[in-house]
Parts: C-alpha cells; structure tokens; sequence
C-alpha cells in the first residue's frame, strides 16, 4: 500500500482529566474473554517489509508502529487503556499519576515511579525522560518523520525559535533556553510550555516524542535499535526493516508497576515477520497452517481475497471496524483558484465508482468530510452532504458555465491507483473538463507525497491529487489542523498535510479559536464549522471513509482494534486460546 | 543391367532414365525445397495460422477502437457487484463481453486484451527488429574482419551477457526515461516508456543474433566465390552486404522468428514491474498485471490472458523451429 501519513499533531479529547484509579474499566474487550486470558506461547505478527522507517521512538510515527511498541517495549509518562470505549482517558504508565497542572496547562509536573527500569537494569530517571523530548528537536534522529518538532512549536515555539535542535548540534544559548523549559529533579520532570497544553497526559500517550531515552544508549546508530523498557525486549542488535524481528520477555520488567489495563502481555514471545508480498501474508492466513494459526496482520485484507474470507471458518477469523482513515482527492489551491471549479470537480466525482474500485462495500463507503466517522465530534461537512455520490456531471457543467478547464490528477503508480484514475478521470470529463492524468512510478525521487508536498509540486502541472490521512487520535484537531490550516507565507512546501495549500483567514480564524477551546466538545463543533467553510470553499473532495477489514489466525484471542492502537490490533489485549 | 527402381523425387535417378515425360528433371530452387520441407510439417503450418491470426487481430485492433466495435477504455461499473467483482459467472461473460469485464471498472477484459496485443506487438517487432540489426551488423563485422575486431566484438558480446539484466532495467528505468524525455525529447509518458522497454530488448538482445550469425558468417567466408569477389578487388562493404548478407537470411528470419516472441513474454514482464506502458494503456503485460492479482477471486479474468499469452509464445517458438528445419535443415543447433 501507499505511504499514508497519519496525524499526531494535536489535541485528545476529555483533555486534562487527571485519572490515577481505573481499576473498573480495564480490558472488556469484545470477543475476549474478559481480560483473563491464557499466558504463553508465540504469536507471530505478520508485517508488509519496507513500511518501517525506524525503531528509534524519535521516528516512530505510524499507527501501527505505535500500536505495537506502545504494549512491547516503550512505556510512557502515560498510556491509553486497552478498552473498546470510543473515548478512552489516559492512564499513569511509567509516572504514578496522568500529570498535575496548577496553572491552566501552561506548567505540568509528572512524577517518575521509583521501581522502573531500562532492559539492562538501570533505573529510569527524570533526565531520561528530559533527554529523550530532547532528541525529538533533532532533525537527523527524526529522520524525516518530525512530528515532535511540529507538535512542540505550537505548545513552546521560543525553544524551536531560539534554534534548538536537540542534544548534539545545538548552541549553548538554544540549550539554556530548552533547559528553561524542561528539566528534572530527580524523579520530578517538569513542563513548561509558552501557550497551555490543557490535554498533554493524552498527547503523552499517543506520541513517543516525550518517551525517555537513556543518554548511555545514544551511540549515534539507534535508528533501528531498541532499548526496551516495557514486558518484551528486542533479541536481536537491531530490527530488520526487510525481515522483522523477535521479541522475548523482558526480565528487567517488574509487571508490578505496570497496570493490565494497558499491558497484559499474555504470549511468551512476539516473533515479528515480514513479508514482501501481501498477498503472500494473506494467503498464509488463509491457509492458518501449522504457527500461522497464531499470527495476525494489522494490513487490510486485499479486494482479491473478498471470496475466500467471506464464507465458512474463515469468516469467524475477520473483523471489519469502521477505520479512522478517509481518502480524499486535494485541490490545489494556488492552480485551480476559482471556487466554482473546485465545487465543480467535487460535484461531478463518481465516489461510488471509485468505491468499487477500490475494492466494493468491504473497502469502505463514501464520505462526506476529510474527518472520519471514528472521530469524536465527527459532524457530516454541510457541503458535501448532499452531493450526489454517483457524481452529477450536469450540476457540474452548470458551475462551470460552458467553460472547460484542463485539469491534471497526480497519483502514486499502484495496481489500485491505475484503476481509480479511471473512474476519476471519466467523470470529470463528463462535466466537461479536460483531464491529463499523471502517474508518479514507486521508485521517483522525491516519493510521491514528496513531490505533492512541494508548492512548485517538482515543476510539474498538478490540480487534483489523491491523499489520505488518519486521525491517530479520534480528535477533530488532528485532522482539520494539518489539512486545512494556512501554510506560512514562506513555505516551500506543505506544513502539517495541507499540501493544496488551502489557505482561508476565515478557516484559520476558526482553528485558532478551536486549538484555544477548553471544552473539548466545544473545539471539536468549531473544528467541524472550520472544516463547513472549507468544504464550501471547495478545499478538497472526500472520497471514502474506510473500513478496517483483519484476518487473524485460528488461535489467536483478544484481538481488538482500538483508540489506544489507532483502530490497528491492540498487541497488549492479544493471546493464545488455551483450547488448542 | 539391372536397373534400381526409379525414385521421382531425386532428379539424378531420373535423369539417367531420361524417358518417361514426369520424370522430367525438376530443378527447384532452394526456396521452392524449403517451401515442401515446410508445408509437409503439419505443426508448423498450424503455428503459422495461429500466428497469422494474431497478427491479422493486431493490425484490425486500432481500426475496430477507432470504429467502436472495441472499448478498452470504457468503464462499465454497473456490471460490477458491491465486492468489485463482476456480476455474474466467469468473471461476466456475456454477449456483450465474450471475456467477460474487469474487476473494479466492468472495462472489456476481451478489448483490452486485444488492443493490448497490438501495443505488445509493436513494442515487440521493433524491438527485435533493432535486435536483429544489430546482431546482423556486428555478427558479420565480427565474422568476416576475425582478428582483434572479432575479439572485441565477442567480449563486448561477453560483458553485454553478464550484466544483470532485470535488475539494471529496473535500477535504471527512472534515469533513461530522464535522458529519453530531455535529451531525444520523446514525450513523456507511454511513448518514452515504450522507447526505453524497446532501447532495452534492443541492447540486450543482440548478442545472441550477433553470435548466430557470426557463426554463419564464419562457414560462409571460407567459400570460393568470397575469394573469388576478394580477387576481382571487390571491396570489403560490397563483400560484407552483397556477397555474404543474401546467404544469411534464412538465419535471420529463424533468429527473429524465435525472439519476437521471446520479447512479447518479456515486455509482459517487464509490464509486472512497472516498467513498461502505463495503463489505462493496454499491453498484454498489464492486463496480466491486474489479472494475476485475481487467480481465486476471478478465475476467469487471470486465467484468459495467461492463455492469450501462451498461445501465441507457443505458435511463434514452433513456428521459428519449422522455419529452422525448412530453411536450414543441417544448420546446427
């Protein structure tokens, strides 16, 4: 599948509730028996290879990497419950409680537990967790995937102004600013942010930028190393991008500073493979021989596969949810600048063609908003909602007015794509525009959302393009922020994802006054009207909102999708029936 | 005396008879021998229908889009169920689509193999007709000159063998589709994308021509009429095209014969790697692209053009044998 950035920017719902006791809602998943499951044995999860970017929690970006090292092997200042609740709230993972603010959000002080540990026996300290923020400013770990430098410039923007850029390269002065901000006194790590932070506890627990890293362990050549805190620790040096690797119990973890909400680290063992082929990952599930009936993928059963899932035995082994993941077509605004034509080309999209494209019913519906239905807050965008979602090319042609503009879609080569350009192409042709698409190959340099993400889209005539974008958390900010909020004047290329570079005074008004909002449900309607003007504006096209669609294997049990694991399988729920 | 029965079809027999009026010396020319030699193999004069058939099918593919009669490029999305898959048995065959339609888009599975075999074709013939000449040219150069030219030419022939073929196609495929587009300014696109899959059947297919045929050249130069023309103070271009080449064409044709097809598999190949034509685009190589995703789901759809693809690489390699046995018939092997 294609590289799918996911948001972490932003705010979590039920924002600074301090919880330390959740003892009443731990693990009622569905499906599972209770949270009482058997201990032991291996589970083999299956992977596609070359997905990874990365095992340092610097890089550690997508969902289902978070998904699995969040239960595995890193601990945070706090962590999601594993719960089927929509709106789970944070629980105290490695400090004793969720963070106390006494000043609207601005200063937050955590306390670290006295009895946790590094895999090599070493207590984890305040500096740890001050060090490892630290390293998230430094462009070189992160390795690309900047979240925390994103996410840190709009809570303590004079630390990246004052040219921080982590513990290796920056100046003294930007250091003595950094240590301004955030320090330690012993087990104490204190927060200070410029702007209030009213839900960091739960941004602590779905991003790995304040995860503590031991300064001992940083030799220089971490990316694909872990230095494990949590129930599991890696057995080989380093995890193989092409391959995968194994994770064993971790003898320096004492469960009694866990809590089984978060980890119940059934299986002995955690054997991580990859394969290169999904369609060889699927047809060993299917076929659930010999240890494959203890595996499970967090990938999306292909449309190929719909007839051999769908009946008999191998039905009982799917679960479809609906998926924080929305695809939509970008505009971009600094090409097609007349709002009826972008109304015009979201009018005259065939979404259901595409739909069944795509892979039909199980794939997904069409949507009506870049948010997904598992969002909290999600509100159908007014703009949208009564577009007709087989397209109507005549409503359309009158937007346009007689006119006929050329339009070029931009998309990432893949046997999927190749079969939605199609759809796409023939329905705006049928409102009358002159369609040219272009097909970006697998191996470009820059990649494809590389290209897109640049003003000058790389020098090429680019109007419409296809994207897609997760709500990591089910928070309306992670999505409408980095999609629809004004790029800085300067930028050279797309800041957050608003790679149309859509830009509104009246919509970033709206952010604005969502990001400051202290209710929660109050941000979440402003975000929606933020994302009602946009639509009408003609920022985007929503296409589908997706389906998650799992196969497991025969003797896997607790498999549960869930906001802790951005909706891909929860790796702290998971064992094996005892029943074999 | 006892005469031996006469056997009509040896001429020398018959002449010492030289009575009775069908025993009349037939003097066939070669052409006319290797025209018996080839109608008298029932499986090649079968291969040669087949393949005149897919030939006639690629030159009337472009003419029947042109007309309507075949739509490659319309989609059908009501033939589609709410799976992505066609409605129906077999993938939707019906009237309307004697192959049925394509999963997602209900486009003519029967148009797009048949208008991707005209793409596939022409991708084909001209990249074996650069192959051909190349290995042509240099074979002979190689044969005739001997010495250190030969020398050069066989390790050119040597380092050309050793390169790893798919994975510099692959490797390279952005950076000549770059010099394609920019330096010779072919358009961007499917025509580039052609040119560099013909550029690359064309360079690396050569060799094995160019060694067939300096093999010829070598049993050809030691007769007497190239000394004869070597004498006479013809000069070595006249020797080369007009006194050697002529003798060569029965090679050449077996050699082109068997690699053409050889080129159509590989233009598929290269279509699974994403190196070929694009689609919408039909080539016999996307159309299997798409249709080998589907070998449970839509059996009908992955295994047609499998078939489609297999015919034809069969009817053309039994074809090029009976061509080689007709032509050449001691040639070695």
């Amino acid at each position: 599948m294609k590289k799918r950035p996911i948001a972490r920017l932003g705010a979590i719902a039920l924002a600074g509730v301090v919880i330390t006791s959740l003892a009443a809602c731990g693990a009622s998943t569905d499906g599972t028996s209770g949270g009482s499951g058997n201990a032991g044995g291996t589970v083999t999860y299956l992977g596609v290879a070359g997905q990874w970017e990365g095992t340092d929690p610097a890089t550690v970006y997508y969902g289902n990497e978070i998904a699995a090292f969040r239960r595995l092997v890193y601990r945070g200042l706090t962590a999601l419950p594993i719960t089927d609740d929509p709106n789970p709230v944070p629980v105290a993972d490695l400090a004793t409680d969720t963070g106390t603010s006494d000043d609207g959000g601005l200063t937050w002080t955590f306390t670290i537990k006295d009895d946790v540990k590094w895999e090599d026996g070493s207590p984890i300290t305040g500096e740890d967790f001050v060090y490892g923020l630290s390293r998230s400013f430094d462009e070189t770990l992160v390795n690309g995937t900047g979240v925390g430098v994103t996410y840190l410039s709009s809570y303590a923007p004079s630390v990246v102004e004052a040219g921080y850029t982590g513990p290796f390269t920056s100046t003294d002065a930007a250091k003595a600013v950094f240590d301004e901000h955030f320090f330690a006194d012993g087990q104490t790590v204190t927060y200070k942010f410029d702007n209030p932070w009213g839900d960091f506890p739960s941004a602590a627990a779905g991003l790995f930028t304040t995860d503590p890293y031991q300064a001992s362990f940083d030799d220089g050549s971490t990316l694909w190393e872990i230095n494990s805190n949590g129930p599991y620790m890696m057995e080989e040096d380093e995890f193989d991008a092409a391959q995968g690797a194994t994770f064993v119990r971790n003898p320096e973890y004492d469960a009694a500073t866990d809590s089984t909400d978060l980890r119940q680290a059934l299986p002995d063992q955690f054997n991580f493979e990859l394969v290169a082929d999904s369609d060889v990952l699927f047809q060993r599930l299917v076929a659930d021989a010999g240890t494959d009936k203890e595996a499970f993928s967090d990938a999306n059963i292909p449309a190929t596969f719909y007839s051999q899932v769908e009946s008999g035995d191998i039905a009982d082994r799917t679960l479809k949810s609906t998926s924080p993941y929305t695809r939509f077509l970008f505009i971009n605004s600094l090409t097609v600048t007349d709002p009826d034509v972008r109304r015009a080309l979201a009018v005259a999209l065939n979404k259901d063609g595409m739909i069944q494209a795509y892979g039909g019913d199980n794939y997904g519906e069409p949507s009506t908003s870049i948010v997904s239905k598992a969002v909290s807050g999600f509100e159908e965008n007014p703009a949208f909602a009564d577009d007709n979602s087989a397209g109507d090319p005549e409503a359309a042609k009158e937007l346009l007015g007689g006119a006929t503009p050329e339009i070029t879609v931009a998309y990432a080569i893949s046997p999927t794509n190749e079969k939605l350009i199609p759809v796409i192409q023939q329905s705006f042709e049928a409102a009358g525009f002159i369609v040219t698409p272009l097909g970006i190959a697998p191996d470009a340099v820059p990649g494809y959302y590389g290209q897109m993400a640049a003003k000058d889209k790389n020098g090429q005539k680019v109007d419409v393009f296809l994207g897609g974008w997760a709500a990591d958390w089910p928070a309306m900010s992670t999505v409408v922020v980095p999609i629809l909020r004004s790029n800085p004047a300067d930028a050279e290329s797309g800041v957050g994802f608003n790679y149309g570079f859509y830009s509104n005074p009246e919509v970033d008004d709206l952010i604005e006054q969502g990001l400051a909002a202290t209710d929660p449900a109050e941000g979440a309607k402003l975000f929606a009207q933020a994302d009602a003007v946009a639509g009408a504006d003609g920022a985007y096209i929503p296409v589908v909102q997706q389906n998650n669609y799992f196969l497991y294997g025969s003797n896997i049990d607790g498999f549960l999708p869930d906001v802790a694991s951005s909706f891909y399988p929860d790796f702290g729920s998971i064992f094996i029936k005892s029943s074999k | 005396m006892k005469l031996n029965p006469p056997l009509p079809s040896t001429g020398a027999t018959a002449s010492t008879m030289g009575t009775e009026p069908r025993n009349v010396v037939l003097s066939r020319s070669p052409r006319q021998l290797a025209w018996a030699r080839f109608t008298r193999d029932k499986k090649t004069v079968v291969a040669a229908v087949i393949v005149g058939i897919y030939v006639l099918l690629a030159i009337a593919a472009p003419i029947l889009v042109a007309l309507g009669v075949l739509n490659p490029y319309d989609n059908n999305q009501d033939l589609i169920a709410n799976d992505s898959l066609p409605i129906g048995a077999f993938g939707g065959i019906s009237w309307d689509h004697p192959f049925g339609v394509e999963p997602g888009l209900g486009r003519d599975t029967l148009s797009r193999i048949w208008f991707g075999l005209t793409f596939s074709f022409a991708i084909a013939i001209i990249g074996s007709f650069f192959a051909m000449l190349l290995g042509v040219v240099f074979g002979i150069i190689a044969g005739l000159t001997g010495g250190w030219v030969d020398y050069l030419i066989g390790r050119l022939i040597d380092l050309t063998l050793a390169f790893p073929q798919t994975l510099m196609l692959l490797a390279l495929s952005s950076t000549v589709l770059g010099i394609l587009t920019t330096v010779f300014f072919i358009p961007e696109g499917d025509l580039a994308r052609a040119a560099y899959v013909i550029l690359v059947l064309a360079v690396f297919g050569w060799v094995g021509v160019a060694r067939v045929i300096r093999g010829q050249v070598l049993s050809i130069r030691e007769r007497e009429y190239i000394d004869a023309a070597k004498l006479i103070g013809a000069s070595p271009m006249r020797r080369w095209f007009r006194e050697v080449l002529p003798n060569l064409w029965a090679p050449i044709l077996v050699q082109g014969t068997l690699i053409l097809p050889a080129y159509i598999s590989t233009e598929a190949a290269l279509a699974y790697l994403n190196v070929s034509v694009q689609q919408p685009t039909p080539t016999l190589g996307n159309v299997l692209q798409d249709a080998v995703r589907y070998p449970v789901a839509d059996f009908t759809y992955f295994i047609i053009p499998v078939l489609v693809l297999v015919i034809l690489v069969v009817a053309f390699n039994l074809l090029g044998d009976g061509l080689r046995d007709a032509l050449d018939p001691k040639g070695s092997r």
